[in-house]
């Protein structure tokens, strides 16, 4: 489905915002973590991540269509699959298998490519910054400025984690 | 009116097996800070830094540093060359918030968490004194407390100082203690035995999503076996590596199965109940997750998600909103179909706690 497309301001507003800020904060980092753990010889860990990986890159395209804006930690019923083909979704999880026994630089080719499939639906025109880059962090906030207002007019929740203004406790 | 059941008084409850379960004396609690920091320089001098490069980090502008430890996987001695390096930082001034600050100066990413010193002092020892979990403890706000405490605590007790007075240096010794292996181990056990309702609960409408609670509960149970066995770092996604330092083929050997896809519901929630063995009977506490809002009508509640996602149930009398108390309280294995309904559609979020036995 077509980002710039969408029946309703809601879905098309919170799809872009949120599945920019979920790509950008959650999708490059558990990636990093799939390069580092197959490169350090770690096969298992590096699958367990590219679940994780899959299960973020699915989530942000279920969220053109029926998928839950927020995934606060610990929310036992949130469906990273809500929204999204079961093809697609079987699809995604044999990736992610395939690392036990084919983890090589051809199949981290395959997770980045998936990835990169889910931002260009996202339909932004230039790349979505990297913010484990000391630049990427900059471009991000503006981002995030894009969004901010038009999120909190209509009620949805801010890209940024919630907590992250609060005291640490 | 949906049926709630309040559990018994909380006074001298009886206490499931799972929570006496002592674990060992630690070899991840007890490496030296010898051994912590031959890990560290072998980090930093692989990227042509030192210690005291890493020491300047710790004043991010928040006030001196009370103390200051490194900390997270390249200490735990599961890092990789795309790991953060882990800085932190108590310091005497309660305005700091938990906004992360990450720095690039080691060509690699630099993650300084400061917090404010009384508090996590007080969390901490709250860690040894609070009965968790409980009912009333387990709604979305006391969960993520109790994380970021465990999270904060195990960090600063498993890392080494790198700065700090005698009395914080001293404080920060005595949190190694066996009472910080049990309870990391409570906590995996109570998300084990939460994955597992939550699969259960799941299960009839969406097997799929049953499926992958199913396996969070195995691989929660799997930590819980890897902390009472002695590998208390408190990040999940280092499971299989716990278990390699364990040799642990067993639990290896179920991850691998359960990454292939191999394990059916079924069979993971068997694992689940074996890895976890009695745990007793556990009682549930479902509150609104966040951005819920209801909308009584004539049959029942409209349920609704940021006005983008909506569900209608026939029960009324509901909570209003998040915040405004407990959907339902009861025997975990026993929702009423309107609560499991609810949950499938993603509206609750889910706690448990072992059941307090009604006096006699």
């Amino acid at each position: 489905m077509s980002a710039a497309a969408l029946p309703d301001v809601r879905r098309l507003i919170g799809y872009r915002a949120h599945g920019a800020a979920r790509l950008v904060l959650e999708g490059h980092a558990a990636l990093e973590d799939v390069e580092g753990s197959l490169a350090a010889g770690q096969p298992e860990t590096a699958v367990l991540m590219a679940h994780e990986l899959i299960q973020i890159s699915l989530s942000i395209r279920g969220l053109a269509t029926a998928g839950e804006l927020s995934w606060p930690q610990g929310q036992a019923s949130f469906d990273p699959f809500a929204g999204v083909d079961p093809r697609e979704v079987a699809e995604g999880e044999a990736l992610a298998a395939r690392g036990l026994d084919h983890g090589d630089e051809a199949w981290l080719e395959e997770l980045r490519a998936h990835l990169a499939e889910t931002e260009s639906r996202l339909g932004y025109p230039e790349p979505l910054p990297y913010v484990r880059s000391g630049a990427g962090m900059f471009k991000a906030v503006g981002l995030v400025r894009t969004w901010a207002a038009h999120l909190e007019k209509l009620g949805l929740p801010g890209v940024l984690p919630g907590d992250w203004a609060l005291p640490g406790d | 009116m949906v049926a709630r059941r309040r559990p018994a008084p909380r006074e001298q409850p009886p206490r499931e097996a799972v929570l006496s379960i002592a674990p060992s004396a630690s070899p991840a609690a007890s490496a030296s800070d010898d051994l912590l920091r031959t890990r560290l320089e072998a980090f930093l001098t692989a990227r042509s830094f030192g210690l005291d490069d890493l020491v300047e980090e710790t004043d991010q502008g928040h006030g001196e540093p009370v103390i200051a430890v490194a900390a997270g996987s390249v200490l735990a001695g599961f890092g990789t060359h795309k790991s953060d390096l882990d800085l932190l930082v108590l310091v005497d001034n309660d305005r700091v918030t938990r906004m992360p600050i990450t720095s690039h100066r080691f060509g690699t990413l630099l993650d300084v968490t400061v917090r404010a010193a009384a508090p996590a002092k007080a969390a901490a020892e709250a860690l040894t004194t609070t009965d968790w979990p409980t009912l009333d403890r387990v709604d979305n706000a006391g969960w993520n407390h109790h994380r970021r405490s465990l999270n904060t605590t195990s960090r600063m007790a498993l890392g080494l100082p790198l700065k700090g007075g005698d009395d914080w240096l001293a404080w920060q010794r005595g949190l190694r203690g066996p009472w910080l292996g049990r309870v990391l181990h409570r906590w995996w056990v109570a998300e084990a035995v939460r994955m597992r309702t939550a699969a259960r609960w799941l299960a009839p409408a969406n097997p799929a999503l049953a499926a992958l609670r199913a396996r969070d509960a195995v691989l929660h149970a799997l930590h819980a076996r890897a902390t009472e066995a002695g590998q208390w770092y408190f990040n999940a996604k280092w499971l299989p590596e716990k278990l390699r330092v364990l040799d642990d083929g067993d639990g290896l050997a179920k991850v691998t199965a359960l990454l292939a896809g191999r394990v059916t519901l079924d069979t993971a929630l068997s694992w689940a109940d074996d890895l976890l063995g009695p745990v007793g009977h556990w009682d549930a506490a479902v509150h609104w997750a966040p951005g819920v809002s209801t909308w009584p009508v004539d049959t029942g509640t409209v349920v609704d998600r940021w006005g983008i996602r909506a569900v209608q149930t026939p029960l009324s009398g509901l909570p209003a909103a998040p915040g405004d108390g407990t959907v339902w309280t009861g025997p975990a294995d026993a929702p009423p179909p309107e609560v499991r309904d609810l949950f499938a559609h993603d509206m609750l979020w889910l706690g448990v706690a072992p059941a307090v036995k009604e006096a006699p």
